[in-house]
């Protein structure tokens, strides 16, 4: 952007000059601050001040770094437009402060460096800034869903699809762009179209030559792909063939079948990877196309061993409950996302992942629990319709706060709760037993205590790397604060209602008498919401999950801000229904302070998913808060689930009987997982339309914001 | 005022069913039983009502809900005309008189002290209150009334009632098949069945992202716009530009996105 320079004043040249020597100190001479001040002094103003002020920053740090920044500034200034002057201090600065002053020197005395770099990024596309709309258009094309991350090479596990942090070698950055998506699209047809399978990867992992084998296999994968994407995406096809010809000048890829002695692609991988293993004698390979990316067998072998390892967990016949160590894992490896749905088909396929029904799969974890009896007057019709409530024992107790003295001998546990931190809180709450139709009292211990706090660069990172969903984020919310409307017809207001008056003198016309509602009073439409989000820190959500939901939350507190919406964040986990743990991350009081933000950046994965125990305790806490609505928004990856028998229909019914006590207190809940079973038992829980499942959890970090959208608006 | 004969839809509005529903619709009418509709916008909600009255051969009045909707404008109230006062009905009070399907859209928008006018209609009283004639109006057996919203996830602060939704029979409406689809399109916008299903195509790649940077995939509706766009010498990437991605979304990024959805389906230089 053009910016007209200010113009010379000997006064201001002075000051500048004056500034430098003062701040930067020995390493300028009086000729050398004077030369600098003249160069500084022809910039635009705002930028005069900007410079100085980064001036005095690095002249604290060391007089060396002051010195080498003023020398380089202006010209770095003026080759990137005034743009990306900021963007190489702030990178001397990090440079100091995590590796210290000659990683910042080496900074400040390369601008040559820093502006090719900066001019390649103009012209280039970057990973971050075009991941959201990669993302979007992979969906767009259907099954599989792949979740997108950075990495050094561009290669795919079957389940995540890594790609390289900038592309640059093309003029513009939409044709740098394409090169993005050429190479995520062929990746994604490789999981597709099914060229990895657990036995295809032993096989070549055995063989001699291993680079060989898997680039015979690759140049014969990348012709059938590429005619399995002519046929359904003749569009996308094209495109990638077009831009192989302008990148690599050639599309010998196209000839490897007849290389192999084929008239046309093998018509399966399984073909591909015969005719690759079985072919003796050398043979020349056509050149590797721009879009084919790598192949990483240690992390597919990895990948598609956890699936399998997930699916024999699944279709574990033994109808015993896992025991600890088996049940957290089993849990995480049932919860690991698998490939690709349309990928999971083939018979006797390792990744072959077909849906199990959802009830064969709770009786298998419900130690072979039968549902009790119907009791008169309340069958199961009375349940399927969570949106209407079930009845409420009214003889419940529960949200007794925890008292020493009183538990003492009661032989009520109180699991090493007796010494209480000055900031924790113990409870004792309800559980629902649907066998025995009925609550087993002050049965689970809820310890209340403040999460701990993590780094806070955390969130820093998180706001870089999502900068744009923030602003769309913030935008979306901006038009949920409404403009202030009219009520018409009122009793008092400010003005008349001109309507109204025209109707009543029509209705005293007719004979009726003189209505008194003739006014029109302006209504604030202050948003009266108070909402409570309930954290899953259960030990699956380790990796990914625990990223996105700290993810999330980071970028839906950012926003909250321009709403003014009351709201809250705790998380939960816990083992038996005597070390139920709630974690306060940020209270209903709270500030979204560093001391929050730290707090978010530290949820940490831990034991289990007693579900039931911290809705019960949490919304007495919502049901307390003065606002016309209340709302409850769990963010969970998978059923209710604890050791010893909180699992199955147990927990799933404990669950909903929380839920249904809230909707009774006018708590409207609702629930957003990534569990791919979700649709099985969350309408029981929740109800039809209150909750939702995401296919890839990076998606949480938008999802929770436009949900909450969507509900409050 | 309009006579009933004005209101009727003399012109078979063209309608493909998908299952039964027209069969259901026929049975509730002719029990009195009013109807709710349940659908993503742009499905053929509407078109199912005019369709379905043109086929019981009664007029049709159709109410747009919004949140300033009182009681008087759907029962009426009177008005001033020179000396005299006149009584004027509202849409609800002609459709009870005579005999008309009274439809309702977007009943959610409207607030709740003024849909609560419908209950007596909607139960086996069948009545009309009109407080100001002191007259209770009793509607004839031709007499229908449909409602109709976007379920999607609700906003908790908009809802049906459930006194309200438990008075009315329903069914739910989606996007029809890829094959019915494109014949719809190929028949509202007078296009050729190829190119019809290639919209279909796309409108399939916009659904997948319902929930992930849409609230909903592109409709049936912005489908026929778009076709009726190209029929008239628009380029097939303008015309997706505008009558799909810019009106599904104002984010940026999501209308790149499905501008390249676009492409895969019909090449970046389509025309």
């Amino acid at each position: 952007m053009a910016r007209s320079p200010i113009p010379r004043n000997t006064f201001v040249l002075v000051r500048i000059e004056k500034d430098l020597l003062r701040l930067v100190g020995s390493p300028l001479s009086v000729s050398e601050a004077e030369r600098l001040a003249r160069d500084i002094d022809s910039l635009p103003r705002d930028v005069v001040a900007r410079v100085l002020a980064w001036t005095e920053i690095f002249a604290r740090l060391h007089a060396e770094l002051g010195a080498g920044f003023v020398r380089a500034v202006v010209a770095i200034a003026k080759a990137t437009h005034m743009e990306g002057y900021e963007a190489w201090a702030r990178r001397a600065a990090e440079a100091f402060d995590h590796r210290g002053l000659g990683a910042a020197l080496s900074v400040v005395n390369d601008p040559d460096g820093f502006v090719a770099e900066y001019r390649a990024r103009a012209r280039g596309c970057d990973f971050d800034s075009c991941r959201r709309r990669l993302g979007m258009w992979l969906a767009g094309l259907g099954a599989p869903s792949l979740r997108l991350a950075k990495g050094p090479r561009a290669v795919t596990d079957t389940e995540r699809l890594w790609l390289p942090s900038a592309f640059q070698s093309l003029p513009k950055p939409e044709d740098n762009y394409r090169l993005y998506q050429a190479l995520a699209v062929f990746l994604w047809s490789q999981v597709r179209y099914q060229t990895w399978s657990r036995a295809r990867v032993m096989d070549l992992l055995r063989q001699q030559d291993l680079d060989l084998a898997v680039n015979r296999f690759l140049a014969l994968e990348t012709a059938r792909l590429f005619q399995a994407l002519t046929h359904d995406f003749p569009a996308v096809a094209r495109a990638i063939h077009h831009l192989a010809i302008e990148v690599d000048g050639h599309d010998e890829w196209l000839t490897a079948p007849e290389r192999f002695g084929l008239r046309e692609p093998p018509p399966d991988a399984e073909r591909s990877l015969v005719v690759a293993c079985s072919l003796t004698g050398a043979m020349v390979l056509p050149q590797t196309p721009c879009f084919r990316g790598a192949a990483d067998l240690a992390l597919l072998r990895e990948r598609l061993f956890s699936v399998e390892a997930a699916r024999r967990q699944r279709i574990s016949v033994s109808g015993e409950h896992p025991s600890e160590d088996q049940g957290a894992a089993s849990a995480a490896g049932r919860r690991a996302p698998r490939p690709g749905a349309a990928a999971g088909t083939q018979s006797g396929d390792a990744n072959s992942t077909s849906r199990r029904p959802s009830r064969l799969e709770v009786e298998l974890h419900g130690a072979n629990r039968r549902p009790a009896p119907a009791r008169p007057g309340v069958g199961l019709e009375a349940h399927t319709d969570p949106s209407t409530p079930d009845r409420v024992p009214t003889s419940t107790t529960g949200g007794q706060r925890y008292d020493p003295s009183a538990r003492a001998g009661s032989g009520v546990s109180t699991a090493g709760y007796d010494r209480v931190g000055a900031d924790e809180e113990v409870e004792f709450v309800p559980e629902w037993d649907h066998e025995r139709q009925c609550y087993r009292d002050d049965y689970c211990t809820v310890r209340i205590l403040p999460g701990a706090e993590g780094d806070s660069l955390f969130v820093r990172d998180t706001l870089e790397r999502h900068r744009g969903t923030v602003k769309s984020i913030k935008r979306r919310f901006e038009a949920l604060i409404g403009a202030p409307t009219v009520d018409r017809h009122q009793e008092d207001g400010e003005e008349v209602d001109v309507d109204a008056m025209v109707e009543a003198h029509a209705d005293r016309m007719a004979g009726l008498g003189f209505p008194e509602h003739l006014y029109r009073r302006r209504v604030d439409h202050a948003r009266s919401i108070a909402a409570l989000f309930l954290v899953d820190m259960s030990g699956s959500t380790r990796g990914w999950v625990n990223q996105a939901e700290r993810e999330a939350l980071i970028l839906l507190c950012e926003s909250f801000s321009l709403l003014g919406d009351t709201y809250a964040i705790y998380g939960f986990s816990g083992r038996t229904h005597k070390r139920c743990e709630v974690f306060r991350i940020k209270a209903f009081a709270d500030r979204y302070d560093d001391a929050v933000k730290r707090r978010i950046a530290g949820i940490a994965p831990k034991g289990y998913t007693r579900l039931g125990a911290p809705i019960r305790c949490l919304s007495r806490r919502l049901a307390a808060v003065p606002a016309r609505h209340r709302l409850l928004v769990t963010i969970s990856d998978g059923k209710p689930e604890d050791y010893r028998s909180y699992s199955g229909t147990y927990g799933i019914e404990d669950t909903r009987q929380a839920l249904t006590e809230s909707r009774r207190n006018g708590i409207h809940a609702f629930c957003i997982t990534i569990d791919e079973d979700g649709g099985d038992y969350l309408p029981r829980m929740y109800g039809p339309a209150n909750f939702v499942v995401l296919d890839d959890v990076m998606q949480l970090p938008y999802k929770l914001a436009e949900v909450y959208r969507r509900l409050t608006s | 005022m309009q006579d009933s004969s004005q209101l009727i839809i003399s012109e078979p509005p063209y309608y493909r069913s998908v299952a039964d529903e027209v069969e259901v619709f026929e049975r509730s009418y002719r029990l009195g039983l009013p109807m709710l509709l349940k659908g993503p916008t742009g499905c053929g909600k509407t078109r199912f009502v005019e369709y379905m009255s043109h086929r019981l051969g009664r007029p049709l009045i159709t109410v747009s809900c919004h949140d300033d909707l009182t009681t008087s404008d759907l029962v009426g109230r009177f008005l001033v005309r020179g000396e005299e006062t006149v009584w004027s009905d509202g849409p609800l009070t002609r459709a009870v008189r005579m005999g008309a399907i009274c439809y309702l859209d977007e009943v959610v928008e409207a607030r709740k002290d003024t849909t609560v006018v419908i209950h007596p209609l909607c139960d086996d009283r069948r009545l009309l209150p009109i407080e100001k004639l002191g007259e209770y109006l009793q509607a004839p057996p031709e007499f229908g009334l449909v409602i109709s919203y976007n379920p999607g996830y609700q906003s908790i602060l908009k809802e049906l009632k459930p006194s309200t939704r438990q008075r009315f029979v329903a069914l739910s409406f989606n996007y029809p098949e890829p094959v019915l689809e494109a014949e719809v399109i190929a028949r509202e916008a007078s296009c050729s069945i190829e190119f019809a299903e290639d919209l279909v195509r796309f409108a399939g790649l916009t659904r997948n992202l319902k929930g992930n940077g849409l609230d909903e995939g592109a409709s049936t509706r912005l489908l026929v716009h778009a076709a009726k766009l190209v029929a008239s010498g628009t380029p097939i990437m303008r015309a997706c530009q505008s009558a799909i991605a810019e009106a599904l979304t104002d984010d940026p990024e999501v209308i790149a996105a499905v501008e390249d959805l676009a492409a895969a389906v019909f090449g970046q230089c389509a025309d």
